[in-house]
Formats: structure tokens, C-alpha cells, sequence
């Protein structure tokens, strides 16, 4: 592949194109595997430099972009519907961008503009990004699979003992913290009312 | 001569279950004057030894009339040999699955104008927690991080149940006293007394009493199933007839002057009716304060029937637990119920079905 090859494509992202030229940078890139996958990272290079996407850097994250990119077929847009596609694919809103924009791209009709054309191909990646790093095994985790930032493991939600919490699993902060306050007050109500009422009692005896 | 009586340590470790008798019973009496009665208290313990077939006589001669009186004597015996003893014991505690040590050192100290000074100590052997040290009335609390701070009260209250400086008469309504079989603990023989709840609404209360020291070598609370919810150990114990040297070291400590602040405390707490008190139970005080730690605000209620007690909170409902939230922590149970318009919480040394009998109780006026 050339250069010159190439530049229709970044031209293209950067709305520089008539559309004629559009036409034509389509008509060349649709049966070119490559030319595909070039688009889709410089789109992905687009967003990142606007930061309109937060830039993973992990070789795998790339490798599994040009694996998912390579597969990208309509089938794709099936499989979002299946049961094991976590919470990104039953976004209402992100199924159906996704697999509008993924038709539209199967099916290269002339877009209204081209940077609209941009942000539907980055929004397809990001869904295809979300899809394909789902593991099969994983689907019991309900987070949302747009946040990078991995599950905590190794905290868990200090209780009064282990036992009594594996019991209430469902106590959160709130109420974790008002059962602590409470358990410190009690005791410390304990320490002071046993010696007022002891120095009550002595005071009534000096008394006698 | 006199460095050889400086410090007695009764370490009687009896060979056979029979080795208490006379002589152990007036050993343990003897201390509330150690300096005079040294040269005897030296004397008891060698014959201590060779007389194991006295077993038992003195507990009928002092007590002929039966067996509340019987406990009633350990009882009383416990309580002065809490208060008038100088020891050194190390204590572990067992609630749920925590176990913690603590050593306990008690004392007396003549000062230079004759009046006596009572020092004790509870420290925890493993971490930083609070030691408490106590002189007299004047109770310290030494916490890392934390400025030092004093407050009045004549006995420090961590493991050991309020009642054991009281009265014990205080308990007779609510609980009966059994005299039970004398017992090996830690190889020292142990008088077990069983301070039974009559209505089965709150613990019941085990002690093993020293036959020798009358310091308690045991305590547990057991639920109606008869399973030990809580328990304190005490691991070692150096009886002394003299102030040993850490307690001679406590009495140079000097502690922080007692708070003279008052507490500002709100008394108009009426706005809730406790329909439901577990027999024997009376309220200590009640009051609207807030929480430390979290500063909600709450209208309490503390109650005690001398043997243990517990707390009741009234605050503002919370949506983020399920009702009724029940816990528990060794002994000390924990119910939390959403009422109407209000949560109630109880919190307190009681089976978990009497908490959650008071929580439910609680109505608004």
C-alpha cells in the first residue's frame, strides 16, 4: 500500500473531501481489507488526539482492534444481540448507532458529510472494541465496558465480624458506617454511665 | 531477709484436685494487710502442700445456710479480692472469632502521708488499642494518636462486668445464684458460680473463682442452648503480697487531670415509648446526643440490670439497609428496624431475640 493511498482516507476524516472525491475513496477502500483497517485507526488516531476517546496502551488492546476489524462483517452486528454481549450492547442507544453505522459502512452509500462518517466508524470500533474483549467466561460482570480502569479486587466492606457480614451482604456505606458509630457510642456510653452511677451511689452513701 | 518476702508469687500449680483446704482459704483472706502478715502468708503456702485431705470443710463452716449464701460468700469473696489485692494476671478475651489479651495489674501503695492509693492497669498485649490505667478515682485512657484524658470512676471496666464492683443483692430478681463443683483451671483449683437469668431473656453468667486468690480465673456468658457466646480467660496470674515493681512504676505515672467539663447533655428524650423491657432491666439515663464518629443525631437510652446492659437509638430512617438488620459480635447483638418514620437500633450484651423484641417495641408517643 502507498502512501497515496492512504491519504483519500485521512483526507476524508479530516472533511477535506467533495464529495466526488468521497465517492471515490470509498469505491477504493471497499474491497481492501487494509484500506479498512488503516481507516479505522486513523479514526481511532482522530479521536484520541481530540480526545473524544480515552487511549489504552496495551499492545493487546491493538492487536485484539485489527482482530476485531478483520471479522467485522455483518454477522458482527448479530451477535450483539446475544445474551453473552455485556452491558454496552443492550444500550439501547449503543446497538443501535452501532449497527446503523456498521450497515451504512457495509453498504458504502454516499453519507451526508463526511465527519459524520468519522465519528460513526469510531463509534463502530468502540462498540466492536467492547464486543470482541469479552470474554465468554466473563459474562457474569455487569460493569460498564466502557470504564478502563479494572474491577478492585481485595477491598471488601469492612463489617462488625466476618460472619454477621457474609449474613448482610447488601449493607453499604451508610449503613456500615452508622452500625460502627453506633457499636464505638454504645461502648463508650457504657464507660462513663457505670462510673456516674457508681459515683452517684458513693456520693448518696457519704451522705448517709 | 526482708528481700526474700518482697515478693510472693503464689504459684500453687496442685497435683491433685483435693489440694485446697484451710490453709487456702485463710491465705486468701490475709491479704488486705500484707506488710504485717508476711512471715504467716510464707508459712501458709509451704503447708499448703502437705494438707490435701481438708477438702472443702471451710466453705460448710462459713456458710451453713444453704446455697445462695454459699455463692453469696464467693461472690463477696471475688469482689474483695478485685479490690483489695495487689496481682499481676494476663487475660484473653474470646467474642465471635476475636480474641484479644490484655494484662491486668492491680495494687496498692501507702503514699508518704499514709492515705492508700489503688492503682490498676488493663492494657492489650497486641496492637494499640486503650489502656486504662486507674488510680484511686481517677481513671486515664491512653490511646495512640490521641491526647491522654481522665475521667472519675472507681474501676475500669473492660472485661470485667460492672456488677463485680457492686452489689451482687442488686441481681437477685432477675437472676439466681447456683453454687456448682469446683473445678482445675490453668492447674488452680476454681469455684464455679452460675449467675442464672430466670426469665431466659438475657445471658447467663459463668464464674470460675480462684479458690486461693478469689480473683476470677473464668467468666463466660451462655446462651439458653447452653453454647458459650463469650468468654474471658485469664492465662496467668501472679498474686502478690506486695506491690512488685510495675505497680510501684504506675504509681509515679502521673495522670491527666479529670475533665471538669460537663457533658452538654439534652434531657428531653420522651418523645418514645419502650413498651417491651426484658425483666430486671432498668434505665440509667436517657438523652439526645450526638453519635460520635458519625454526628447523627440520636435520642437514647441506656439500660442495665447490673449485670450487663444495652443501648437503644432512636434516629432518622435510612433507606440502605433491609429490615430488620441483625448482627452479631460475640455476645453483643446488634438490631437495627426500620419503625414508622424513625429506625430504632439495639445494641447490647442480650440474645438476639430479646433485641429485636425491644427494637420492635419502641413506638412514638
Amino acid at each position: 500500500m502507498t502512501n497515496q493511498h492512504q491519504e483519500p482516507l485521512s483526507a476524508m476524516l479530516d472533511d477535506e473531501l467533495t464529495n466526488n472525491e468521497l465517492t471515490q475513496a470509498l469505491d477504493s477502500i471497499k474491497d481492501n481489507q487494509q484500506s479498512v483497517q488503516t481507516f479505522g485507526r486513523y479514526a481511532l488516531i482522530g479521536d484520541v488526539l481530540r480526545k473524544e476517546q480515552e487511549l489504552v496502551s496495551d499492545d493487546s488492546f491493538a492487536n485484539s482492534i485489527q482482530a476485531a476489524i478483520a471479522d467485522i462483517e455483518l454477522p458482527m452486528v448479530d451477535q450483539l444481540e446475544t445474551e453473552n454481549v455485556a452491558s454496552i450492547a443492550k444500550h439501547p442507544k449503543w446497538y443501535q448507532r452501532a449497527s446503523q453505522k456498521v450497515v451504512q459502512l457495509s453498504e458504502h452509500k454516499l453519507l451526508k458529510g463526511s465527519a459524520q462518517f468519522a465519528i460513526a466508524a469510531s463509534v463502530a470500533l468502540v462498540a466492536v472494541v467492547g464486543v470482541s474483549n469479552m470474554n465468554p467466561g466473563q459474562d457474569k460482570i455487569t460493569s460498564p465496558v466502557l470504564n478502563p480502569v479494572p474491577l478492585v479486587q481485595g477491598l471488601s466492606p469492612v463489617s462488625l465480624s466476618s460472619d454477621s457480614f457474609k449474613e448482610k451482604p447488601t449493607a453499604n456505606q451508610v449503613t456500615q458506617s452508622r452500625i460502627n458509630a453506633l457499636m464505638a457510642d454504645h461502648n463508650q456510653q457504657l464507660r462513663a454511665t457505670d462510673d456516674k452511677e457508681e459515683l452517684e451511689k458513693e456520693d448518696k452513701k457519704i451522705e448517709q | 531477709m526482708r528481700i526474700l518476702f518482697l515478693l510472693i508469687t503464689c504459684f500453687v500449680y496442685s497435683t491433685s484436685a483435693a489440694a485446697t483446704g484451710t490453709a487456702t482459704a485463710t491465705a486468701s483472706t490475709k491479704v488486705v494487710a500484707p506488710e504485717s502478715e508476711q512471715l504467716q502468708s510464707k508459712e501458709q503456702q509451704v503447708q499448703s502442700e502437705p494438707q490435701p485431705q481438708s477438702e472443702a470443710q471451710p466453705q460448710q463452716a462459713t456458710t451453713p445456710n444453704g446455697e445462695k449464701i454459699n455463692a453469696a460468700y464467693w461472690l463477696k469473696k471475688l469482689q474483695e479480692a478485685l479490690t483489695k489485692s495487689n496481682f499481676e494476671a494476663g487475660i484473653v478475651t474470646l467474642k465471635g472469632e476475636k480474641t484479644e489479651s490484655y494484662q491486668w495489674t492491680h495494687g496498692f501503695k501507702v503514699n508518704d502521708d499514709g492515705t492508700e492509693v489503688e492503682i490498676e492497669r488493663v492494657s492489650p498485649l497486641i496492637g494499640n488499642g486503650i489502656t486504662a490505667i486507674r488510680k484511686n478515682q481517677t481513671l486515664s485512657f491512653f490511646e495512640s494518636n490521641k491526647e491522654p484524658y481522665s475521667i472519675s470512676g472507681v474501676s475500669i471496666r473492660n472485661f470485667i462486668p460492672a456488677i463485680f464492683y457492686k452489689d451482687f443483692g442488686d441481681l437477685v430478681d432477675s437472676y439466681q445464684f447456683v453454687l456448682v463443683s469446683k473445678s482445675q483451671i490453668a492447674g488452680r483449683s476454681a469455684q464455679l458460680i452460675r449467675v442464672e437469668s430466670v426469665t431466659k431473656e438475657a445471658y447467663n453468667f459463668w464464674v470460675w473463682i480462684d479458690v486461693i486468690s478469689g480473683l476470677p480465673l473464668r467468666m463466660a456468658y451462655i446462651d439458653e442452648q447452653g453454647e458459650v457466646v463469650e468468654q474471658v480467660l485469664m492465662t496467668h496470674l501472679s498474686y502478690l503480697t506486695e506491690p512488685n515493681e510495675e505497680i510501684n512504676k504506675l504509681f509515679e505515672i502521673q495522670l491527666p487531670q479529670v475533665a471538669n467539663t460537663a457533658i452538654a447533655m439534652n434531657q428531653q428524650t420522651n418523645n418514645w415509648q419502650l413498651e417491651y423491657t426484658p425483666n430486671g432491666f432498668e434505665l440509667l439515663k436517657s438523652d439526645r446526643h450526638h453519635v460520635s464518629i458519625n454526628r447523627e443525631v440520636a435520642d437514647y437510652y441506656l439500660f442495665s440490670d447490673g449485670l450487663v446492659e444495652y443501648s437503644v437509638y432512636v434516629q432518622r430512617p435510612i433507606e440502605s439497609f433491609n429490615s430488620p438488620l441483625v448482627l452479631k459480635d460475640g455476645g453483643t447483638s446488634f438490631v437495627m428496624v426500620h419503625a414508622d418514620g424513625f429506625d430504632v437500633t439495639v445494641v447490647g450484651m442480650l440474645p438476639t431475640e430479646t433485641a429485636f423484641k425491644i427494637a420492635k417495641s419502641v413506638k412514638s408517643k
